[in-house]
């Protein structure tokens, strides 16, 4: 199946845009559908599956058409060569894990050369799990049962639906590592929806990148993502500010940065001269907001700061702090609860605290 | 010593209507949980209507539509030979529309949202939509299968005006325990409507209690 291709061409409407999506896809490594959410890349991927039947279009996998609506065609998904692997894993919870794994080897093609139950079980090491329920794993535990369950299916094609984003920054640590075993033991062709820089950049051999239903640019990973601007580290999907600074010296291996009235000091892994500007970026979630300035802290970025306004974010738990940093403006992603116990307000002056920054030059 | 047919017969009513609920409810339940056709409330509010009717009001449209002057009822009388109305099957027709609304909630709820996901997640794994329908939607909703078969089946047990509007009052025909206890406290007999009576009552809450000790034991895999 390496030399052949996956073509989509297909449009479909959404209340809130249009999705037009025209790609022809080298069966061979990974391919990132890569844009913010909302975008409609798992829109793309619903139709690749067989889950969404675009109003519009054609998509053929090889020589097989799964979609024509001129042809009417329409190949039910149990009946694609298709494997998807979901965001939240969705385990069935009335099987435990190896009732899982089997569920998909019972209903797969065994004919089919390829790995052996017992190898696709130990390259995702699941010998422990085996008899565990689904409710007592691990969200990356869950994850790894779920890849191990798709690739039961024998699939010509995998389709990773943002596999790492229910996890914590830790457990994402703890997959990413099987995602590449995955990439260089199965070497399956792979679809990748992700709105990650950092695994877009781990995983990924070319990019599709989509805004608005629409595709807005392709190529090369290291090509896509540098033109514009992407570098693992700097995520353009996540709530950010960007502070501008000033190089004032090198000290201990960090580099200290000049912002305003305050020194931020941040690991330097390249010499950069002193005097020279260089633009900070900062998740939000990396920034807490403290009345006094506190001392014994392991924290040493402390910038003063005055609340400009406070945002309702996505997650009804959290709120976001805007923040006066002399002209500049910082972002902070704190619980509501914190906003309400801090009396937070407009024109109070507070102490952001920067757990860390990157910078790009 | 009360008659003890009467309780025969509501038993068997009541296995009769549960049966043929779960066959025509299943899926109607599966249809409502999955569609987004536009008729979907208007069918709803059809559904849950003999919660809120009187069941003389159903029991007397029954009635109508099973005289054999009505075209079902005249049907059913040169099909089977025998009318509907004032017989067993005529009953159990009146039973299952009369608790139509306690098997479809429960399993439509049982078969909405994690179910759904779950049975596209089957489907991705190769199964067909018979496939997973009977390995992952029936197992996920087994609370739900159980609710609605034991609501349906006290719930018909305890069936009165319907029964008495269609079926009249017709001894190991259409007389069931709850017709009979009317009966025989018009006729002042009230040690029987009290022996029947508590009969009854402690059929329907072992049944319940039966339900509840259930779920406590197994949690669910969905919610109700």
């Amino acid at each position: 199946m390496s030399d052949s291709s996956l073509s989509i061409a297909i449009s479909h409407a959404f209340d809130g845009f249009e999705l037009a999506f025209d790609q022809d896809i080298p069966m061979d490594g990974v391919t990132a559908l890569f844009g913010p959410s909302g975008s409609g890349k798992t829109s793309v991927l619903n139709a690749i599956a067989g889950f969404l039947r675009p109003r519009s279009g054609e998509i053929r996998f090889g020589d097989t058409r799964w979609f024509s609506e001129t042809q009417k065609v329409w190949v039910p998904p149990h009946q694609r060569s298709v494997g998807t692997v979901f965001q939240d894993a969705q385990l069935f919870p009335h099987l435990n894990v190896r009732g899982n794994l089997d569920y998909a080897d019972r209903r797969a093609d065994n004919e089919k050369p390829g790995h052996t139950y017992t190898q696709i079980v130990s390259a995702m090491e699941l010998e422990a799990l085996l008899e565990r329920r689904p409710q007592s794993l691990s969200g990356g535990e869950k994850q790894r049962v779920a890849i191990a369950r798709t690739l039961l299916t024998r699939p010509d094609l995998l389709l990773l639906d943002e596999p790492l984003s229910a996890l914590d920054n830790v457990r994402k640590g703890e997959l990413l590592p099987f995602l590449e075993t995955l990439k260089s033991e199965f070497a399956l062709p792979t679809m990748y929806v992700s709105h990650d820089v950092d695994e877009v950049s781990r995983i990924a051999d070319r990019v599709i990148m989509m805004e608005a239903g629409k595709v807005v640019a392709t190529g090369q990973t290291d090509e896509v993502l540098s033109r514009f601007g992407l570098e693992a580290g700097r995520n353009p999907y996540e709530e950010a500010s960007t502070l501008t600074g000033v190089i004032d010296r090198t000290e201990d291996d960090l580099l200290a940065v000049k912002v305003g009235e305050a020194t931020i000091w941040l690991a330097a892994d390249v010499q950069l001269d002193p005097g020279s500007q260089i633009n900070l970026s900062i998740a939000a979630r990396d920034v807490s907001i403290a009345l006094e300035k506190p001392s014994e802290i392991s924290i040493q970025n402390m910038i003063a700061a005055t609340v400009k306004n406070i945002q309702p974010t996505k997650r009804p738990a959290f709120q976001t702090v805007t923040l006066d940093v002399g002209d500049q403006v910082l972002q902070a992603r704190v619980t509501r609860k914190a906003v309400r116990d801090l009396a937070l307000e407009h024109g109070r002056d507070v102490f952001a605290l920067i757990k860390s920054a990157t910078f790009h030059p | 010593m009360p008659d003890l047919s009467s309780l025969w017969l509501t038993a068997r009513l009541a296995l009769v209507t549960t049966f043929v609920l779960l066959l025509i409810g299943t899926p109607l339940a599966w249809w409502l949980a999955q569609t987004r056709s536009r008729f979907k409330p208007v069918i709803e509010a059809l559904i849950a209507l003999p919660l809120v009717l009187p069941p003389t009001v159903l029991g007397f449209y029954l009635l109508m539509a099973m005289s054999p002057n009505a075209p079902f009822g005249g049907f059913w009388l040169h099909a089977t030979g025998d009318t509907l109305s004032f017989s067993f099957a005529g009953l159990v027709i009146g039973s299952v529309i009369y608790s139509f609304p306690f098997m479809i909630q429960p399993l439509q709820a049982a078969f909405e949202g994690p179910v759904q996901f779950a049975v596209r997640t089957a489907a991705s794994l190769r199964a067909s939509r018979l496939d997973a329908f009977f390995t992952v939607a029936v197992p996920m909703s087994l609370r739900g299968f159980i609710t609605a078969t034991v609501l349906s089946f006290a719930h018909t047990l305890g069936e009165f005006g319907v029964v008495l509007m269609v079926g009249g009052n017709i001894p190991d025909r259409t007389r069931v325990a709850s017709i009979e206890i009317y009966e025989n406290v018009e006729t002042l007999n009230y040690a029987d409507a009290h022996a029947l009576s508590l009969t009854l009552l402690l059929i329907s809450f072992l049944t319940l209690f039966c339900v509840f000790l259930f779920n406590r034991r197994f949690p669910a895999h969905v919610r109700l």
